[in-house]
């Protein structure tokens, strides 16, 4: 019992002390950022913005959307400066919301047009691809069909992995709906559907699922596989592959947003410049393999260069708009 | 009065998560009607009913019988066998799935292992129901494990000898003597695993299992749908609140204090003579599953990642700052716990089942739901505590008070009010008989009921990433951070460290006793 | 405040409830009672089971709030429509039936726990000696027997000085032998200490034995006040009569000056004439073989039945009415059944108008 008292006495203590000690944040030079990219990956560029430029970074981590949410909540309280989003989707939305300042003409500018905010409120920082990874031991390419639509043939029955659940997946389906239309997506999602799919919760799962030949092919993004291989070696029996044209080839980008209730609006303006500058864009390109989108620094070798994919026409920022793709990913059993 | 008080406090506390609801659904009535009302809502109402259920009932199954040997018999090493059995709660359900899936999934270790010898390709598949059911049942037992034998430990001694002296067998009077007496803790306990299990979204996501938290959590992630989400999220409350007016109806209203006179002997164990081995087999096999094995596969893990390159010196940090924060939750819970305990034992009526019934609602709901509610209030009315520490501890109360109030409320049960009473008509005021006497009494109870809090805010993860001061890190987030990026294995250092710190901490609280 | 030995209590004073009712539900369990215990004086409480004198005792203790009515003690008020001082100030200890010791603490904790806070911590021993505890300090309640833990509950209740004690069914649960030494040992503790007491059982014979004033308790309100003489030997009603002991209720007419009745006219005047019943105790009935010695009227019977205690025997008689009738005699000389014998009335009894004598239960 003794420990419950002092449990008693010490909490408001404690809680008084905590009070005290984030009472006296008044410094303006440090930079908040939301990132819905992991540490993984964004911690080593965070690093050497902090010793470029002195300026101090306070990183919280999250998942995208959990942190979309948290600052659509928070509002103009929000503490953070800059959101750092896994992908267009949760910076569409937050632009709706607008809580979005705008980015400055020379960041901006840096990137080409399909891959930011047409208001210019948002940018890319870097690309990923939608691919279709295959089993090298059981499948070449030229087994694969032309578009990512024909994979409702009755000869991938019980072969396909797919993620419903995963955003990147309905982000995918999102565009389908834009590219193709409603009916053909329906068509598409009740075709794979019946076709026996493995279901699976990320895109891990799917890329293993494939390494170990549980399946043939999955739909899924391209650095996982990238990554695999730079870490397992050039042995690794799963490659990626792009329907040339369709929707199947879908870029998504990460990017960046500043909040319009930044304190440090300036700050983030200027880590918004450091992750477009040429040797940030390298990192994502060597390290992260994701697509550079500056124009002059070279994708990982190992992927399929972005100049050599043919994209579908989709606005990313459009990208939000999911409550109509799930409910046609439940109509078509597929959810 | 000032029970009633803390009682009020506590209770307008623990509804911001349902306030938030409520405020969000009110925002845009019409799309949330939308996203209720439709067949499929019914169909993942039912499924996560049907998984709750089934889990819940496993989970006595199991944990009665464990805690009745760890409490009352002479079981060998009962002790260990206690601290073992508890420790499963706080093996994260992403972790713990994830750790079978690889072991006995279509292509996990076991198949593996039988390749070879036996030529197996494919073992059958685990995943859906039966994957949820077996996962969260062994990581959920300990819910009901602790509070069962709290109670089996204040229970009189005496009913159960008179009850042997009248020639009943052992069994019978443990099915007419003790069990009933046992019913107020077996339904706080499975009232928590019912909860747990319909807003857990860890285990039914990796066990493939179409639930209803997993509807909100892909409102959030694929629409920003705060709206839906909110929607879907009251279902919960709705549940939680048919759950809790089935488990006061379970209670009933029976007086458990004693009512024979003079003061209560500590019991003296059972003999359990040839039914030893059998006992230590089951007490082995439940152990082996929920503990031996999700571990043996972290182990294994661990072995294979990057052990040698673990960043020890953070993981011992995480470490601190696990224990730092989940301490300090239950040792709140514990104390706010008592009032609510006190009022709904002692001063039964509509303002105490009320305030009792709606404490539930954190622990009802999925993570995520109740760190928006308390971002949405915490930047609005008290921008100056928002991120900080005591937010997060106030978050992981909100989150999980039920846990002690359960099991504080059944140790309550066991203290009569004449010895209340008498402390008063020694002249000392309320608060000081609560102080003195009360919580004493109740000391077991409360103790369990700490002990849930802390295993079960060990390892908290949504409210941790949104509601932590920046930088805060915690083994959660530690192990959030290896498997956000696809490297389960990298989990398998902190899942080890957070089971290690938890087990001494167990031993302490079940040593005292 | 005195700090002798054995008076713990400051200047006592005596408790008075006045109009007091409770109500629980439907059912009122105390009915507009009235009662006085007066200072340093033992009283019982005492009525059947039900009767709510638990109630009672729990409204002056402050556990119950009282739907209307005055409780006083000494010059204080503790409760009425304007007050209600909480039981911790009320100064009042409580002696639960089941003694309700702390399991957690061990005898000297028990004690110790009532103290005020300036008492020598020396003060534990010398109360464990008052009530014969010495040496048991350190052991924990569940090791003691239950006349052991009657007296903890004694000496924990002493310790924060009260200025009244009260005892719920105090010895209830000790065996028999047991019982008779407390009585006589908590009788002397607590007029030692002073304090005012009240103690509440369902006991004649432990309310008449212990008690200085006997106040009988029948549904919610108080029937009569006594000393144990009064009420046994001069109830107010038959139903008191019945429940104190054995009586025997006989027809009678009050004329002037003289009560007839079937066992003969007794000169006295109740105050009233016309029907009334006499209450007589058996042991007011004497017994011999032959007519009354001193010209008392005596009437001849028949014994039909002997129970022998030993030191005194019960004899049933059938009077030539047929009408039978109960005598207490000493054990000594043995009477038979189908003994022709004569009896007489030898001692005080009760007249009661017919109708305060309306039919009450026997216990």
């Amino acid at each position: 019992m003794r420990s419950l008292r002092l449990a008693a006495y010490a909490l408001p203590a404690l809680l008084a002390l905590t009070l005290a000690a984030c009472g006296g944040d008044g410094d303006d030079e440090k930079i908040t950022v939301y990132s819905g990219r992991e540490e993984e990956y964004v911690g080593p560029l965070f690093d050497r913005f902090e010793e470029e430029t002195g300026i101090e970074l306070d990183v919280r981590y999250g998942e995208t959307a959990e942190l979309a949410a948290t600052l659509i909540e928070e509002g103009e309280n929000s503490p953070a400066d800059l959101f750092f989003a896994q992908d267009a989707g949760a910076l569409g939305a937050l632009e709706k919301e607008g809580l979005f300042a705008p980015i400055p003409e020379d960041s901006l500018s840096r990137v080409e047009p399909r891959y930011r905010s047409p208001e210019g409120v948002w940018v890319g920082t870097s690309g990923r691809a939608r691919v279709v990874g295959y089993n090298t031991e059981e499948l070449s390419e030229s087994d694969l069909p032309d578009s990512i639509l024909d994979f409702t043939d009755p000869e991938w029955k019980g072969r396909i992995g797919w993620a419903p659940t995963n955003g990147s997946f309905q982000a995918f389906v999102t565009a389908m709906r834009l590219t193709e239309g409603e009916e053909a997506t329906e068509e598409w999602l009740r075709g794979i559907a019946g076709n026996d799919p493995v279901v699976f919760d990320d895109n891990e799962a799917i890329r293993d699922a494939i390494a170990s030949g549980e399946i043939d092919v999955g739909f899924l993004n391209h650095y996982y596989i990238a990554e695999a291989i730079a870490e397992e070696g050039p042995d690794y029996p799963v490659r990626a592959y792009h329907p040339q044209g369709d929707v199947g080839s879908l870029i998504n980008v990460a990017g960046i947003g500043i909040l319009e209730s930044a304190g440090n609006a300036a700050g983030a303006e200027e880590f918004t410049a450091f992750a477009l500058n040429d040797e940030s864009q390298r990192y994502f390109a060597d390290v992260v393999k994701e697509y550079p989108l500056v124009d002059g620094i070279p994708a990982d070798p190992e992927v399929t260069p972005l100049a050599q994919i043919q994209q579908p026409d989709v606005e990313l920022g459009e990208l939000d708009d999911l409550q109509g793709t799930l409910e046609l990913l439940q109509r078509s059993g597929a959810l | 009065m000032p029970l009633a008080l803390a009682g009020a406090v506590l209770a307008t506390a623990m509804v911001l998560p349902l306030a938030y609801l409520l405020i969000t659904v009110a925002d845009s009535a019409d799309t949330a009607v939308d996203t209720v009302a439709n067949s499929r809502t019914i169909r993942l109402v039912a499924r996560s009913t049907g998984l709750a259920l089934a889990v819940t009932a496993t989970a006595i199954l199991i944990a009665v019988p464990l805690a009745w040997l760890t409490a009352r018999t002479d079981l060998p090493g009962r002790r260990v066998w206690a601290v073992a059995a508890a420790l499963p709660l706080v093996i994260p359900s992403y972790i713990g799935a994830y750790a079978y899936l690889s072991a006995l999934g279509p292509a996990g270790l076991l198949r593996d292992a039988l390749q070879e010898p036996f030529g197996i390709e494919r073992l059958p598949d685990i995943t859906g129901f039966a994957g949820a059911w077996l996962v969260l049942t062994l990581f959920t037992y300990p819910l009901v494990f602790l509070p069962v034998r709290s109670a089996l430990r204040g229970l009189d001694p005496q009913l159960e000898e008179a009850s042997l002296g009248l020639g009943r067998s052992q069994w019978r009077t443990f099915r007419s003597v003790v069990l009933p007496q046992l019913v107020p803790a077996i339904g706080a306990g499975a009232v928590l695993v019912a909860l747990y299990t319909l807003h857990d979204f860890g285990a039914v996501s990796i066990m493939r299992f179409d639930s209803f938290t997993r509807e909100i959590y892909t409102l959030y992630r694929a629409s920003f749908d705060r709206t839906g989400a909110a929607a879907l999220a009251l279902i919960l409350v709705a549940l939680m609140l048919v759950l809790l007016w089935l488990e006061a109806r379970a209670r009933g209203g029976f007086a458990l204090h004693r009512s024979t006179p003079g003061a209560k002997r500590p019991a003296r164990p059972i003999r359990l003579g040839a039914w030893r081995v059998p006992s230590l087999i089951f007490c082995a096999l439940v152990c082996g599953l929920a503990l031996v094995l999700p571990a043996g596969v972290l182990v294994y893990w661990s072995f294979q990642s990057f052990a040698g390159s673990t960043d020890w010196a953070g993981t011992l940090d995480a470490a601190g700052s696990s224990l730092l924060v989940s301490g300090l939750a239950a040792a709140a819970a514990a104390v706010c716990a008592i009032p609510i305990a006190i009022l709904s034992v002692r001063f039964p009526g509509r303002f105490a089942r009320l305030t009792e019934r709606f404490s539930y609602t954190g622990y009802a709901l999925p993570g995520i739901v109740v760190a928006l509610a308390l971002v949405f209030f915490a930047t609005r009315a008290a921008p100056a505590v928002y991120q900080t520490l005591g937010l997060l501890v106030f978050a992981f109360l909100v989150l999980f008070l039920p846990l002690a109030i359960g099991s504080s409320r059944a140790g309550l049960q066991q203290v009569s009010p004449r010895v209340e009473e008498a402390a008063r008509s020694l002249g000392r005021s309320p608060l000081a008989v609560v102080r003195t006497v009360t919580a004493p009494l109740m000391r077991s109870g409360v103790l369990a009921g700490g002990a849930l809090v802390f295993l079960t805010a060990i390892k908290e993860l949504p409210a941790t990433l949104i509601l932590a001061p920046i930088g805060f890190q915690t083994l959660a987030t530690e192990i959030w951070n290896a498997t956000n990026v696809g490297f389960f294995e990298r989990g398998a250092i902190p899942s080890l460290v957070l089971l290690a710190i938890s087990a001494p901490s167990l031993y302490l609280l079940i040593g005292r006793e | 405040m005195e700090n002798g030995r054995s008076t713990p209590a400051s200047t006592p004073g005596g408790i008075s409830c006045r109009g007091l009712s409770k109500r629980f539900g439907d059912v009122l369990a105390v009915a507009d009672l009235d009662l006085e215990a007066q200072a340093g004086q033992i009283t019982a409480l005492l009525g059947p089971s039900g009767c709510g004198k638990t109630t009672t005792l729990r409204l002056i203790s402050g556990f119950e709030h009282p739907a209307a009515g005055v409780i006083g003690l000494g010059d204080r008020i503790l409760s009425s429509n304007r007050t209600f001082v909480p039981p911790e100030r009320r100064r009042i200890g409580l002696v639960f039936q089941d003694y309700a010791l702390f399991p957690h603490h061990d005898v000297a904790g028990n004690v110790a726990y009532a103290l005020p806070a300036d008492s020598p911590r020396s003060r534990v021993g010398d109360l464990l000696e008052l009530v014969g505890l010495a040496g048991v300090e350190d052991r924990f309640p569940h090791e003691l027997s239950g006349g052991q833990q009657q007296r903890v509950a004694l000496a924990r209740a002493l310790a924060a000085e009260p200025e009244a004690i009260l005892l719920d069914e105090p010895f209830s649960n000790l065996d028999a032998s047991l019982r008779d030494r407390m009585r006589r040992e908590v009788r002397q503790i607590l007029l030692e200490s002073g304090a005012t007491s009240i103690f509440v059982t369902h006991d004649q014979e432990e309310a008449l034995s212990i008690a200085d004033r006997v106040a009988v308790m029948r549904e919610g309100r108080i029937e009569q006040v006594g000393t144990p003489e009064e009420v046994y030997g001069r109830p107010a009603t038959r139903w008191v009569a019945e429940f104190l002991g054995e009586a025997v209720v006989l027809p009678a007419t009050v004329g002037d000056g003289s009560v007839e009745c079937e066992l003969g006219s007794v000169s006295q005047s109740p105050g009233f004439l016309g029907p009334a019943e006499v209450i007589i105790r058996p042991e007011s009935i004497a017994i011999g073989a032959s007519p009354a010695p001193g010209g008392l009227d005596s009437h001849a019977g028949t014994v039909i039945a002997r129970d022998f205690y030993g030191h005194d025997q019960l004899l049933h008689v059938e009077l030539e009415s047929g009408r039978r009738i109960r005598c207490r005699r000493a054990g000594f000389p043995a009477w038979h059944p189908g003994d022709r014998v004569q009896v007489w009335i030898e001692g005080p009894l009760t007249v009661l108008r017919a109708s305060e004598a309306a039919p009450g239960r026997a216990q």
